[in-house]
């Protein structure tokens, strides 16, 4: 789970999916962590997300992204955006999304919490 | 559903263009009329009703009651998948987001009045309209076949009857018997869509008839994840298929479908079962409201915009976009544009630059799937790629197996997203 250490938030996530289990870590400053994101925006882009994902419920093979803190959403695509976390279709999608499009996503689907 | 009226006059945005437009605003709402109700067409109309909050009146075309998926139709000939479980219906449309679902045909437009005329003899108004009738094929590509053929020898590539038609028959084909495909030149819908469609047919023969063989008359030296399909289809049906590209005559076929008979490069084959995809253009009512240019509508990326009339757009299949194949997802991702720029030209709410994605998962064998995906950005010229990916022949087994399973999520997903 992640944690602070003077700004930096040392993340170790497992990701359970589809039966596999993939261990990251990453490191992501503080202002990066702390870009306040514009939840229209995030609402817009959320858009790619719900061809997969589902709002309510969730259906095997794609894991629910309802529910999920702001701040593991941030660090979940920037772990896919390093490719620390494997799945190519997240790589590619997080792949384009800037530091303040990752931020305006958390801060579209904290909202729905 | 509430009308929120913060969000239809409290914006600066929506006062200034309800100055600019005054001809939308002195007659009520705005009106949206979609026509198809597909990946493109029911995500479009779902988005606009649901993001406008009533500010937008939206009535969607759509002549079936149930619409089959054309993806995941596959898996109903391979029996991973029941005709019923690709089933959707339109009620939840009507009743969440008070979409004006009309089960008719759309036969005439008039863009000079902005009418839609219906086979039913109605007629539809609209401010901006969206069309995404999806295909329909060219006459006389395949020589020996037309519509009128359809049931000796179905396309099954617009799903429901046609594709319950196919299954039958192959699932009807002596012990020992051949099945023949001819595949479609490009570009078509679903690139990968026929050569899944081998491999689920294999898979049922091979249970059922392992003796049976497939013959493919392809007009293409190559096709979608060719490599991935051709290393699965040596794995799991070795010495069954019979691919016969443009370079070894596959493109030089005819076919009778009284006699059954299927001409490759001058040399007949009898068939048991025949599968004709010919090739393909976009839905009629395109060329009906006159924006086809050859085949296709073309679009403006940014915003879907038809090239030749502002006052409409065009998604999925029936586009020609630049870069995106033509899927389901392909057509959901631009119906999200479409329905931005909607909302943006007749309330005034905010629009961001287009994005747009894709993925194309395909089944070759019992947990054995793949995919293809990429981005894509709007330019001025087009739609464009900006990066992708494609599995790599040689994986191992739990992943194929997890891209499968995935692949299950996302229908679930997309399906959800249209009419949920």
């Amino acid at each position: 789970m992640p944690c602070h250490l003077k700004g930096i938030l040392t993340a170790i996530v497992c990701f359970f999916y589809s039966g596999l289990v993939y261990s990251a870590e990453i490191e992501l400053p503080a202002e990066i962590l702390n870009i306040v994101g514009d939840p229209e925006y995030g609402e817009y882009l959320a858009s790619d997300c719900k061809t997969c994902h589902k709002v309510e419920g969730s259906a095997p093979g794609v894991p629910s992204i309802i529910g999920v803190s702001k701040r593991d959403i941030i660090i979940a695509l920037h772990e896919y955006k390093q490719k620390v976390r494997k799945n190519p279709v997240m790589q590619m999608m997080a792949k384009r999304l800037s530091n303040e499009e990752i931020a305006a996503l958390a801060a579209y689907f904290e909202g729905l919490n | 559903m509430k009308l929120d009226r913060r969000n239809f006059i409290g914006s600066s945005a929506a006062i200034a263009a309800a100055l600019t437009a005054p001809t939308v605003m002195a007659s009520g709402k705005p009106r949206v009329v979609v026509v198809g109700g597909g990946a493109g067409g029911a995500t479009a109309a779902r988005y606009i009703a649901k993001d406008s909050k009533g500010a937008i009146d939206v009535t969607l075309v759509e002549p079936t009651r149930s619409y089959y998926t054309c993806f995941f139709s596959n898996l109903y000939i391979g029996g991973f998948r029941t005709l019923d479980s690709i089933g959707h219906s339109y009620g939840n449309l009507a009743t969440e987001y008070g979409i004006n679902v009309v089960h008719d045909w759309a036969v005439g437009i008039d863009r000079g009045a902005k009418t839609v005329s219906l086979a039913g003899g109605s007629t539809l108004n609209y401010d901006r309209l969206i069309l995404s009738p999806g295909i329909d094929f060219i006459d006389g590509s395949v020589e020996g076949w037309t519509i009128n053929a359809q049931n000796k020898m179905p396309h099954a590539y617009k799903a429901g009857s046609q594709t319950e038609l196919l299954k039958a028959q192959i699932e009807a084909m002596p012990q020992g018997g051949i099945f023949a495909m001819v595949a479609p030149p490009n570009p078509y819908r679903c690139p990968p869509g026929p050569y899944e469609r081998i491999s689920m047919t294999a898979h049922l023969l091979k249970a059922k008839n392992p003796t049976a063989k497939i013959i493919v008359a392809d007009p293409k030296p190559k096709f979608s994840k060719m490599g991935l399909f051709q290393e699965g289809w040596g794995n799991h049906y070795s010495g069954m298929i019979d691919w016969i590209g443009s370079e070894f005559g596959g493109g030089n076929v005819s076919v009778d479908p009284d006699a059954m008979t299927v001409t490759i490069d001058g040399e007949v084959t009898k068939v048991d079962a025949c599968n004709v995809i010919p090739a393909m253009k976009a839905g009629r009512i395109c060329e009906i409201a006159g924006i086809t240019e050859g085949n296709w509508a073309p679009v403006s990326g940014h915003t879907m915009q038809s090239r030749i009339d502002e006052n409409i757009h065009v998604l999925g299949d029936a586009s020609a976009q630049g870069d995106m194949p033509k899927s389901g997802y392909s057509a959901n991702s631009q119906a999200k544009v479409a329905a931005m720029a909607v909302r943006g030209a007749l309330t005034g709410s905010k629009v961001f630059p287009a994005k747009f994605s894709n993925t194309c998962w395909s089944l070759i064998d019992t947990n054995d799937g793949v995919k293809v995906g990429a981005t894509y950005e709007a330019t001025d010229e087009k739609i464009a790629k900006i990066d992708g990916f494609v599995s790599k022949t040689g994986e191992a087994a739990d992943l194929r197996k997890a891209t499968y399973e995935e692949s299950i999520g996302w229908y679930s997903g997309i399906t959800a997203d249209m009419f949920s």
